[in-house]
């Protein structure tokens, strides 16, 4: 199986570049700091609050970030450097790098995220005690689905750009407007179709809009899986800090599908189908010189 | 009734012959291309090449820097998809049965670069994985030279030459049919050249066919059955190399510096067999034979009217006749 070949070779290259390490230790270091700070900055904290906060900077920054260095350069990288000559001088087909780039990479992200995710929950064992595992493991399926279809997406821009360059611009700015400019743009959508600013309950076509958003659908996998799902509110008064959960937004039958996991599934899976089939078909049509 | 038979075996003989030109052409080629091109916006830099490589044959696809051997290479592996025209390896379309083909195909593209920091042995091992043979990588550095302390070395920490050795054996994992080889002795000490030319002949003799490009003529001189001559995009010529020599006017030139010349001397050379010009130039007899058979009977009959003091002979080379190629196309 010739992607096959491909992914173990990306997998064992990454290892030598200590690509895999770096990522594992960023990513891990992230989410045992956040649990570090829970256990010991909240007063009585729980297994099941900790477990709320495996979601948090490492999964909505680091995951994503991660997840483009690690494919943005994959092509089109090779093909400014001249390494594709040598994989393509071999008999595997052009699909076959680019999906054999796709697991390899998505191999070394999930290595990072499961070696993340087990320290974390080691610290909650022994700290506070057991948490759910069912609904963590549960959301971590999420997290690796979401890792699939950031690293896709990245491949994708790098089998489409032509140059090192272009590829880095197009996933910084991929990752701004998914991240910091997202809601802008949302409300910006809305504004644009009623006239006016969304609301504290935004319609379901709206919610829909917001969950094409891969990273906004990992946030709700998280509300939705984890704990306790709803707000929770961190104060720090002079007595300390306490963590309190808000009131649950009611969630009415506008939100149930975009909170319905297999709906979520679905938009990750097509964040990874699609993003590999449009790079492989440019990819396939251009010229390597 | 006669007529009647007569006709049907005409019609045998007819599809017959077709038939066995269709099967004689698929068994003996190699590479055809027909009216390969390729066009980046207006510049043209393959145009419409024929080329027809038998098996079993080297080729030395020759031509200077930029002529456009290597994208003319690069749509043989399909690396660069041609504008127009087509090109087939073993009778196979190498756009549609390109992964099919490179199975059969050991491949040193240009510009090729390999993974840093993977040791040789890895690249070794990847190439006999993917291309599913059961060669040891170990016996393939050997081939080429690599020792078994270097291959286990990261490929950063490679000198160029090795770097080349190691590509050259990676083309050879698998035992391939055909070699396609860009510019190969590029990188190479005269060590690494002299290698290369002793495998790519035991690769002929093992029945490879080989094609490899060079800007170098003495290279290709040394080990090619025919080549082919590319310039600004153009095949110039392609053709057995002594028959390329003979094209290009006598086989040999023979300058005999003598004592004293006659026109009878002259004449009595000029009427040798394989003797096609007698001139005198400076007391000095400028022979020019078709043949280098004569040579020794050139020698003679002058001896016989006068002595000799000094003599040369001068092969056209293929140098002369690259030379010419550029100069034409130039022109």
């Amino acid at each position: 199986m010739t992607v096959a070949d491909v992914a173990r070779k990306e997998f064992a290259d990454a290892v030598r570049s200590r690509a895999l390490w770096v990522a594992t230790v960023i990513f891990l270091g992230m989410i045992a700091l956040t649990q570090a700070i829970v256990v010991t900055v909240v007063e009585d904290p729980d297994p099941k609050l900790a477990a709320r906060f495996l979601e948090g900077p490492a999964t909505e920054i680091v995951l994503p970030m991660l997840g483009l260095l690690l494919g943005y350069q994959a092509i089109v990288g090779e093909r400014e450097s001249g390494n594709l000559r040598f994989l393509l001088g071999l008999p595997h087909s052009r699909r076959d790098v680019i999906l054999g780039k796709f697991l390899g990479r998505t191999a070394v992200l999930s290595v990072a995220i499961l070696g993340g995710f087990l320290t974390a929950v080691g610290l909650i064992v022994a700290t506070v005690g057991v948490p759910p595992l069912v609904p963590i493991a549960a959301y971590v399926l999420f997290v690796l689905l979401s890792a699939a279809a950031i690293v896709a997406i990245a491949i994708a821009i790098s089998a489409i750009v032509d140059t090192r360059t272009r590829a880095i611009s197009v996933a910084v700015g991929g990752f701004l407007l998914a991240t910091v400019l997202w809601s802008y743009v949302i409300d910006g959508i809305h504004y644009v179709v009623t006239r006016e600013f969304p609301g504290a309950d935004p319609p379901t076509w709206l919610a829909v809009v917001d969950h094409l958003n891969p990273l906004t659908v990992l946030g709700t996998s998280a509300d939705v899986l984890l704990p306790e799902a709803s707000q929770i509110a961190i104060t720090v008064t002079e007595d300390g800090a306490s963590a309190t959960q808000a009131e649950q937004t009611p969630s009415g039958a506008t939100d149930a599908l975009v909170h319905e996991p297999a709906f979520l599934a679905a938009v990750l899976v097509l964040w990874t189908v699609v993003p590999l089939a449009v790079g492989y078909l440019r990819f396939r049509s251009a010229d390597l010189s | 009734m006669r007529e009647n038979s007569y006709t049907n075996f005409s019609i045998v003989i007819i599809f017959t012959n077709k038939y066995y030109r269709l099967t004689t052409d698929n068994l003996m080629s190699a590479i055809r291309t027909n009216e390969l091109t390729k066009r980046y916006g207006p510049q043209t830099v393959v145009s419409e090449i024929d080329l027809a490589v038998d098996r079993g044959e080297v080729y030395g696809f020759l031509g200077p820097n930029g002529a456009g051997k290597s994208t003319t290479i690069a749509m043989l592996l399909s690396y660069v998809h041609p504008t127009a025209g087509a090109a087939r390896i073993f009778g196979k379309d190498v756009r549609e049965d390109g992964v099919e083909l490179k199975h059969r195909v050991g491949v040193l593209p240009e510009a090729c670069r390999l993974y840093d920091r993977l040791s040789g042995r890895k690249h070794l091992s990847f190439a006999i994985d993917s291309t599913g043979s059961d060669d040891d990588p170990d016996e393939l550095a050997d081939r080429v030279g690599l020792e078994t302390t270097a291959v286990r070395q990261p490929v950063g920490e490679y000198s160029t030459g090795m770097k080349q050795r190691l590509r050259l054996a990676l083309a050879l994992v698998g035992e391939p049919e055909l070699l396609v080889l860009d510019e190969p002795s590029s990188g190479l000490d005269p060590a690494g050249i002299q290698l290369l030319r002793r495998l790519v002949l035991e690769e002929r003799d093992r029945g490879t066919t080989v094609f490899f490009s060079s800007h170098l003529l003495e290279q290709v001189e040394a080990v090619c059955d025919r080549v082919g001559i590319l310039v600004d995009g153009k095949l110039l010529t392609s053709g057995k190399l002594d028959e390329l020599k003979s094209e290009i006017g006598p086989a040999v030139e023979l300058a005999i510096s003598v004592d004293a010349t006659s026109s009878q001397l002259v004449a009595d050379v000029e009427s040798l067999e394989g003797v096609t010009a007698c001139t005198v130039l400076n007391g000095r007899l400028e022979v020019s034979l078709s043949t280098d058979t004569s040579k020794a009977e050139v020698i003679q009959t002058v001896e016989a009217y006068t002595t000799i003091k000094d003599f040369t002979t001068e092969e056209p080379s293929l140098e002369s006749l690259f030379e010419d190629c550029v100069t034409e196309a130039n022109r």
